[in-house]
């Protein structure tokens, strides 16, 4: 079984670390998405998507079940939905699900659909979706509402937007560890390419991070333009994420995970 | 790493020596993860970190350069902290150890840090223990109180070094044990997920866990302090062993 600390990418920790401090957020986001946003979406889930079950798409819900005990969190509840892009998401604190799209059923093998519901169940167990419904509500409160003035709204966004990337990391650790590098590289190239065919290359997105550094630091203006274009994206480039976890496969971590996993 | 003689000795210092340096560097005395630490995202620390810390010297000695200088001054240095020998200095002044001139040797600089940690630790300890760690060591001809052993000390670092490094390393030990037994260590250290090498330097494993003795956790020093004193304990290690190795040749 996972622990939190064996995945957590270490400036996604150093920012639950400051989170975890502030009084009573913890306890005032539980409550919030316990009584409110989780009720909605599950409605909402219930109401647009197909539920996965033991006796409606048993082979996604078997393989949730799999992978939700590989990692050590509680079966959340699996949705699919219409869609061609290939994407999943999840939210819930107490009563998690997660949303997967019917193109990344269509297009993916079982171990790269684990590697996918991993990646959620890493989310799930790092409480990421907790710090995120603050994103939610600071955004809510200052773009929409107007509660909080965007001069303070907006830094404090975009420092958490930061780590909202940061967090990903965490959540590609998990996938990793519990399917393994190679199939989390091939489940990368599928979702960027979005072809059900990928070859038998799976490393062509770590070749290309590097190639996206070099760009990325040939001057001060490239690295200017980059980092601006990134400061607004809720996840990090498909590319670096390939690159970060084939950084981390050499690690002691890793190597212990996998050998516990296996 | 701006080269610096003073840390070059990292290399040949043992693993878990090298791992208690990088937990004191990457931990707090609550096993959390500093704010401003860089190693941990490191490539070095990824492919070194917990079995092959040799590996990686060169980078636990930049970063302790770092944690050494002032942040903006480091932007000036091209990213790079100050030397060694004047982190050792400043440690030195912030902890009150007398008779430390700017012109000393980095190690000679630490061994009066020693000295003084030590003195420190003996006010915590009883006649007993003192006597205790006397006899283990084989200190003779002075009165078995805590001005004897600091008088043996203060003349075994300069006449017998081998046995200033014995008699260092018991009193730390014996300290750690006092601080245990208050509870003033905390027995949690297995929460930490890299675990026991934590427990492996002494020092660093007395100064992580919570060191109450000294104000040594002010901003900003909570970091070279425990640092710099593991830093000096390895170099007396890494000496006693080059000394050893010079006698038997």
């Amino acid at each position: 079984m996972m622990k939190y600390q064996d995945i957590a990418h270490p400036e996604d920790r150093k920012a639950l670390q400051v989170l975890q401090k502030v009084p009573l957020l913890d306890e005032g986001c539980r409550n919030i998405m316990e009584y409110g946003y989780e009720r909605i979406f599950r409605g909402e889930n219930l109401a647009t998507m197909v539920k996965a079950n033991a006796g409606s798409m048993p082979v996604v819900y078997q393989l949730m079940e799999a992978t939700a005990q590989k990692v050590g969190v509680p079966t959340p509840e699996v949705y699919v939905y219409n869609d061609p892009v290939m994407n999943a998401f999840t939210y819930g604190e107490t009563n998690t699900f997660i949303c997967i799209s019917s193109s990344c059923i269509e297009k993916m093998n079982d171990e790269e659909l684990m590697c996918l519901m991993a990646h959620e169940c890493g989310h799930i167990l790092c409480h990421h979706v907790l710090y995120n419904s603050v994103i939610a509500v600071i955004r809510e409160w200052g773009e929409r509402i107007g509660v909080i003035p965007w001069s303070l709204s907006s830094p404090l966004t975009l420092a958490l937007q930061y780590w909202c990337r940061r967090s990903e990391y965490s959540a590609d650790r998990c996938a990793a560890a519990t399917m393994g590098e190679k199939v989390f590289q091939r489940m990368m190239l599928k979702l960027t390419s979005g072809l059900a065919d990928i070859g038998d290359d799976p490393y062509q997105l770590v070749r290309q991070a590097k190639e996206y550094h070099l760009h990325e630091n040939a001057t001060l203006w490239d690295k200017i333009q980059q980092n601006c274009r990134m400061a607004f994206y809720s996840h990090p480039q498909m590319v670096n994420r390939a690159y970060e976890i084939d950084r981390w496969k050499v690690s002691y971590a890793y190597k212990k995970l996998r050998q516990s996993l296996i | 790493m701006k080269t610096d003689m003073d840390l070059q000795f990292l290399q040949y210092c043992n693993n878990e020596d090298l791992r208690a340096l990088c937990d004191i560097l990457v931990y707090d005395n609550k096993g959390e993860l500093r704010l401003s630490e860089s190693l941990s995202i490191s490539d070095s620390y990824l492919s070194c970190y917990p079995d092959n810390m040799k590996g990686m010297w060169r980078d636990l000695a930049a970063e302790l350069q770092c944690y050494g200088g002032n942040t903006l001054m480091n932007l000036f240095r091209h990213g790079h902290g100050p030397k060694y020998e004047s982190i050792v200095y400043d440690v030195c002044q912030k902890m009150g150890v007398e008779n430390v001139g700017k012109h000393d040797t980095a190690e000679d600089m630490e061994q009066k840090l020693l000295i003084a940690v030590s003195s420190k630790a003996m006010e915590e300890m009883t006649e007993e223990q003192i006597r205790a760690v006397m006899e283990e060591c084989g200190v003779k001809g002075y009165d078995y109180t805590r001005t004897g052993l600091l008088a043996a000390l203060l003349t075994l670092r300069l006449v017998n070094k081998r046995v200033f490094a014995y008699v260092i390393e018991a009193i730390l030990k014996m300290l750690m044990e006092i601080l245990m037994v208050r509870g003033i260590i905390r027995a949690g250290l297995g929460l930490l997920s890299r675990g026991v090498g934590v427990l492996c330097g002494p020092v660093g494993w007395i100064i992580l866990t919570g060191w109450t003795l000294w104000d040594i956790m002010g901003p900003a020093y909570r970091v070279t302090i425990p640092a710099v004193i593991q830093v000096a304990y390895m170099r007396m290690k890494y000496q006693e062993k080059l000394n050893r190795n010079e006698e038997a040749a």
